[in-house]
Formats: structure tokens, C-alpha cells, sequence
């Protein structure tokens, strides 16, 4: 236990207080359910950068991802360099097209754009099993490491420690929907590179520098500042190397819980900014993590696990270290906000999976509004609720399972998410294979542990496997059809609008805008009046 | 059917001229209308200082396919018209519930323009369902490429509805 003081407990008292009132403000605000489930697409520049960007990062960025390069040296920062142009990749290839297609295909979940861009009934089975089983899986994993983590920091017993962690998540989340989780995002992405950035600044002049740094870990062993691990473990291994860049410089355009932030703002104008200010803060934030396990390393030679130590503390021994009481107390928060941001955004994915994709379309067909409304935010309550119990009871096997939940879903929904608005070809063929063979191979590779022996990544050969299939099954099944050929170039924005019109933005009548694009599309006005679709 | 709407400020011919005033390089096609929901709410309110701006008779304007509120000036000039049933977008927003959440919007906006220590009284006092003219307007580029305006018949603002 490193905290465990009345400080500690104060400033995360004061922070979970002010996740759940967030949670109560936008309950008030969510009134259909397109704003609970997207937060009605209004979402601004900033806060869709900030939403997207935590969502990315959970916990493993301040203790597992510090821990490895504690152990690997330089090598780790292989992920690194992935993460830091991950934001660039994931706005700059899918923001835009996405908002626009998920719009004109009327989705309000990534597995129904999915369903909806490459129909038929295996696409929604599979797409649909898929997606529940192992983002399920991350919130389960989520909801224990924050429990883990507010034991470990506190002292407080672990049952204890779960029960409140997870269940703050479970109410702003089922209160506010995607606007509290969007907004929680926000403050906690604020508060995790504020915290970063200060302990960085001041291990920074304990070391000396980069220079000092690099010096002395060549000194300890020069293997620390090669590119191939601590003793050269990971000599020649290339396809490990594209793999631990690979993985997060394009895996997160697999993952659904992270596109549906493309789907949820504002305008696809705003792809752009977006891209910016995900872009500085992820070089404020990704790197910092990284570096400072590098620092551990010299600072904190007590946490080598050859001595018995946890290289998993480093952030947070640094900040004991090196910061009075209430600032490492806000690091402690901090951690718990990468860990919030993450498993709020997974659990809300699970609400809209479960009201629009389950009970919509197999339940209740002709649901209201408010219905599924009401039915997202009972299942956002009944998963946090069934995911605390099991989090509490953690049968044997469950969390192994899980591990591998991002390297599954990437290589599972990546092909198809980007050959959605890329390739024109693409097609439901292509899709259900890439699903299929995607989450197979990786789950194969996993439980076969043939990353090591083979030298390959399991997102590396997971995401190969699935591009291949995705490509042929194209190739060979039927085309899409001429309305959903065209839909995508609109997505893509090929029409040219005279210069006059291209910057018109009328504020004004923006929502009547977005109201009038959503009747057009699901009544037949345009038709009728001799109008070609919008 | 025979609905109440907000009259047009903007004929056919005003948005044409609007439109081309913008750019020379497009044609418009197609143009026809479309009618918005909104319940125009009063509410009488009562927060003790009565020269104030939302004190006394306030208008609340509700968006029946949204559910977006905001505080109108007036009710403008309203006629009955005949519409075609497809030309007018269904509410999908009960009165009743817009008269629930209207309060909640004066509010607001009360609190924004003045710090006041009661909370104020606001009560329910009549309400009128109408619409608001649209055209739809279907252009062609220079290179023949379809692309959509909305226009707003009241106040002449438009934005492109595909982009």
C-alpha cells in the first residue's frame, strides 16, 4: 500500500463525487435516444478528441506499460511510437467517412453500421457475438483493475474497493449515458496529462536529462537502450516489432467501443480538429508513461522483480517520490480516471449494443423511442451490476479470457470497419470472413502462446489473416449494391460544392438541419417529390 | 391536412435569388416544401422582479422532432394553410411532455441572465402547435453532381443538408 492517507481518501472522495454529479447533470439532458446513445451527435472538437483518446488509454498506460519498459528498456517504446500516431490513424482514415455513412445509414451502434453496410443475417450474428463477448470481457477486466488498484493504493479490502470503483462507473453511465461518459472523459483526460506531465518534469531533472538517462542506463547495461529488449531478447524479431507498433497505431479502428466516437460528433468537419488536438495530447501523454519506467529504472532500483520488487508502481512511487501529499494524491486519481475513462465507454457500448442491437431488433421491433431508451440504460445497469458480482467472485479462467480482448476485436472489425468507407468492393462476404478468420486466429494464437515461438505478435498475424480474408471474400461474393455504391461516395464526399456553399454554416438552424436529414432519409418525401436521395 | 404555420418571410423566388447570390456555379433542380413541428408553450413566470425580461408572459419554443427548447420572441405571424400529408414531419415529442421540460429551459435561462436567490414561479398558461416552412432544395455542381440545401423560409438561413 503506497497511499492509504486521509489525503488520499479525500481527493478521491471529492473526484468520484464529482463523476457521479456529471452523471445526474446530463441525465437531466438526455431526452431521445440518439442523445443518450451518441449524445444526440453534437459532440465538439475537443471533447470527441479527449472521449477517443481516454477511451484508448486505460490503466496499462501508468502501470503496465511503465512496468515494461522497467523490464524491456528501450524496446518498449516500439509501442510507443504505434500509440502516438494511433489518433492520427484511427480520425484521420475513419473520423470523417464513418460520421458521414453511420448518418446516412441512420446507425446508432458500431455493430448496426456494421450490420447495416454489409447486410445480412450472419453479419449481425456474428458481428453481434463477437463484439458482446469481448468488450464484455474488457469491462469485466476494467471494472477489476480499478478495484485492484484503489486496494492496492488505499488499503481498503478488495470486495469494498470494487463495489465503489465500478459502481461510480455503473452510475454516471446509466444516469447520463454518452454525454456523462463523454464529459467524464473529458476531466479525467485533463487530470491524467496534468499528473504525467508533473511527475515527468521533475524525475526529468533527477536524471539529468536525456542524456543523463541514457548514460546511465547504458552503464547499468547497454542492452537497456538497444532497440531489440533488455539482452537482446527480441534480436531479429521484426514481425514482433510490426506487431508492438501495428497494435496500437491502427488496432484501435477495431475496437467498437472506440469508433463510435467517430459516429457521435458533431459535424464530420470537425474530423480535422479533432485529429490536432487528439494528436498533442497523445505526445503529451503516451511517451511520458513510457520514459518514466526508463527512470524507474535509475530512481527506484527497489522495484527490479528480481528483488521482490512491483515495477507495475513506478508512476506512483515516482510521485510519492517527488510530489507533496494532495499531487501524488491527484496521480492516484489519475490512474483511476485512464481505468474510468476506459470501462464507462466499454459498459455504454454494452447498453447500446444490447437495447439497439438485441431488444430492437429481436425484441421489440416497433420500440419507441423512449423504450429503448429506457431498455439501454436498464442493460448498462443490469451488465454493471452482473460484471461487479462476477468481478467480486473472479472464477478461475474468466481473466485470462480477456486479456486478449483487444488483439480479438482488432483483428475482428478492423477490415471491415475501414473497407466500409475505402473500398467500395467490400462486401458482406468479405466481412463475415474477416470476422470470422480475424477472431479465430487470434484466439488460436493466444491460447496456443505461439507469439513467442513463432516470433510473430498475435495482433500481427491476427490482422493479416483477417485483410486476406476480408479481400478475397470481396472478391469473390456479390458486390454491394448501386445505392449503397454511391452512399459511399457521398460518405467520401466526392461531390464537389461550389466554393460559395462549401464554408456555409448556419448555427442556427443546425438541429432542424440533422432533423430534416433524419425524416428524409426514413420517409419516402424524396421520392414522392421527384428529389434523388439525400 | 390543415396545419398552422409561421408565414414565409422567403418566397420560392427570394430563395433562388439568395442562393445564386452565394454562387453562380450550380443549378438548382428541384425545390419544394417541407414543415418543421415546433409547440409554441407561454408560460406566466414569476421570480419577484418585475421589470425584468423573463418575468411575466414568457414563449418557449419547442423542437417536436428534437426535443430542443428556446426562448422565442413572439409567435410571429401565424396562418392555416393546406399541406400535403407527406410534406409535414410527424412530432415525435408529446405536448405534454415539452410542457414538462419547458419549465427547465426558463429556468436556465433565467439563471444565466440574472442571479436570483427564489426560484421562480412558472406556470403552464396555453400552447399552439405549428410549423415552420422548409424548402428542400435539390442542386447540380458543374459536374452534374447532385447535392441538397435546406432552406429556412422565415429566417432565409440554409446550410447544405449532405455534407
Amino acid at each position: 500500500m503506497i497511499g492509504g492517507g486521509v489525503t488520499e481518501y479525500v481527493v478521491l472522495m471529492i473526484y468520484l463525487i464529482g463523476m457521479i454529479g456529471i452523471g445526474v447533470y446530463w441525465a437531466k439532458h438526455s431526452k431521445t435516444s440518439e442523445d443518450y446513445l451518441l449524445g444526440g451527435r453534437k459532440i465538439g472538437s475537443v471533447l470527441t478528441a479527449l472521449t477517443l483518446q481516454t477511451t484508448s488509454m486505460s490503466g496499462y498506460m501508468f502501470m503496465g506499460g511503465p512496468a515494461q519498459t522497467y523490464q524491456d528498456g528501450y524496446f518498449t517504446l516500439w509501442y510507443a511510437v504505434g500509440d502516438g500516431g494511433g489518433a492520427i490513424f484511427n480520425v484521420g482514415i475513419l473520423g470523417k467517412r464513418m460520421r458521414r455513412l453511420s448518418y446516412y445509414l441512420g446507425c446508432l451502434s458500431p455493430i448496426e453500421y456494421i450490420e447495416k453496410r454489409y447486410p445480412g443475417p450472419a453479419t449481425r450474428v456474428i458481428a453481434a457475438a463477437i463484439a458482446i463477448c469481448f468488450v464484455y470481457g474488457y469491462v469485466l477486466a476494467q471494472f477489476l483493475s480499478a478495484g485492484k488498484t484503489m486496494s492496492a493504493l488505499l488499503g481498503v479490502p478488495l470486495p469494498v474497493a470494487i463495489i465503489i470503483g465500478a459502481g461510480v462507473i455503473v452510475f454516471y453511465t446509466f444516469a447520463g449515458g454518452y454525454l456523462a461518459v463523454a464529459w467524464t472523459d473529458f476531466i479525467q483526460g485533463i487530470v491524467m496529462v496534468c499528473s504525467m506531465v508533473m511527475i515527468f518534469v521533475l524525475a526529468w531533472n533527477q536524471v539529468g536529462g536525456l542524456t543523463g538517462l541514457n548514460e546511465q542506463l547504458t552503464a547499468l547495461d547497454p542492452t537497456y537502450t538497444g532497440m531489440w529488449g533488455r539482452g537482446d531478447a527480441y534480436l531479429g524479431q521484426w514481425g514482433v516489432v510490426a506487431g508492438a507498433v501495428g497494435v496500437y497505431l491502427i488496432g484501435y479502428m477495431g475496437l467498437p467501443h472506440v469508433v463510435i466516437r467517430h459516429m457521435a460528433m458533431e459535424s464530420p468537419k470537425l474530423a480535422k480538429q479533432t485529429v490536432v488536438i487528439a494528436t498533442v495530447w497523445n505526445q503529451m501523454f503516451i511517451f511520458i508513461p513510457y520514459i518514466m519506467g526508463l527512470m524507474g529504472i535509475l530512481l527506484l532500483p527497489q522495484l527490479d522483480p528480481a528483488k521482490g520488487g512491483d515495477p507495475e508502481m513506478v508512476v506512483l512511487e515516482l510521485a510519492y517520490m517527488l510530489l507533496p501529499g494532495v499531487l501524488a494524491a491527484i496521480v492516484l486519481v489519475a490512474i483511476m480516471s485512464a481505468i474510468m475513462s476506459t470501462a464507462d465507454a466499454q459498459l455504454m457500448l454494452m447498453g447500446t449494443m444490447l437495447g439497439r442491437d438485441i431488444y430492437q431488433r429481436y425484441i421489440n421491433k416497433n420500440a419507441t423511442d423512449k423504450q429503448l431508451m429506457s431498455v439501454s440504460r436498464i442493460c448498462i445497469l443490469v451488465v454493471g451490476v452482473i460484471s461487479i458480482i462476477i468481478a467480486l467472485i473472479r472464477p478461475p479462467g474468466v481473466f485470462d479470457l480477456v486479456v486478449f480482448s483487444f488483439s480479438t476485436l482488432g483483428s475482428s472489425f478492423l477490415p471491415s470497419y475501414v473497407g466500409a468507407v475505402w473500398w467500395k468492393r467490400g462486401n458482406t462476404t468479405g466481412c463475415v470472413a474477416s470476422m470470422i478468420c480475424g477472431c479465430i486466429v487470434s484466439i488460436i494464437w493466444e491460447a496456443a502462446d505461439l507469439a513467442g515461438p513463432t516470433g510473430m505478435h498475435t495482433f500481427f498475424i491476427g490482422i493479416i489473416v483477417s485483410i486476406a480474408a476480408y479481400v478475397i471474400g470481396s472478391l469473390v461474393g456479390k458486390p454491394p449494391t448501386k445505392e449503397m455504391q454511391d452512399m459511399i461516395d457521398r460518405a467520401a464526399c466526392k461531390t464537389k460544392i461550389p466554393a460559395g456553399f462549401a464554408t456555409v454554416n448556419y448555427k442556427d438552424i443546425a438541429p432542424e438541419t440533422n432533423g430534416v436529414l433524419t425524416f428524409l432519409k426514413d420517409s419516402n418525401y424524396m421520392e414522392e417529390r421527384g428529389f434523388q436521395p439525400v | 391536412m390543415r396545419i398552422k404555420v409561421i408565414k414565409n418571410g422567403f418566397t420560392m423566388e427570394d430563395a433562388f435569388e439568395r442562393l445564386y447570390k452565394r454562387s453562380k456555379h450550380f443549378t438548382i433542380e428541384n425545390m419544394d416544401l417541407l414543415f418543421y413541428p415546433y409547440t409554441l408553450i407561454e408560460f406566466d413566470v414569476d421570480y419577484g422582479e418585475k421589470l425584468e425580461r423573463l418575468n411575466g408572459k414568457v414563449l418557449c419554443m419547442c423542437d417536436m422532432w428534437r426535443g430542443g427548447y428556446s426562448m422565442a420572441k413572439s409567435k410571429g405571424e401565424l396562418v392555416m394553410t393546406d399541406a400535403d400529408d407527406n410534406t409535414v414531419m410527424p412530432a415525435k415529442i408529446t405536448v405534454e411532455d415539452a410542457i414538462a421540460d419547458a419549465p427547465r429551459t426558463i429556468y436556465g435561462e433565467i439563471q444565466k441572465a440574472k442571479r436570483i436567490l427564489k426560484i421562480p414561479d412558472i406556470n403552464y398558461v396555453r400552447h399552439d402547435s405549428v410549423y415552420k416552412p422548409f424548402f428542400i432544395v435539390e442542386c447540380l455542381n458543374d459536374d452534374k453532381e447532385v447535392f441538397h440545401i435546406l432552406f429556412d423560409t422565415v429566417t432565409g438561413e440554409y446550410s447544405l443538408l449532405n455534407a
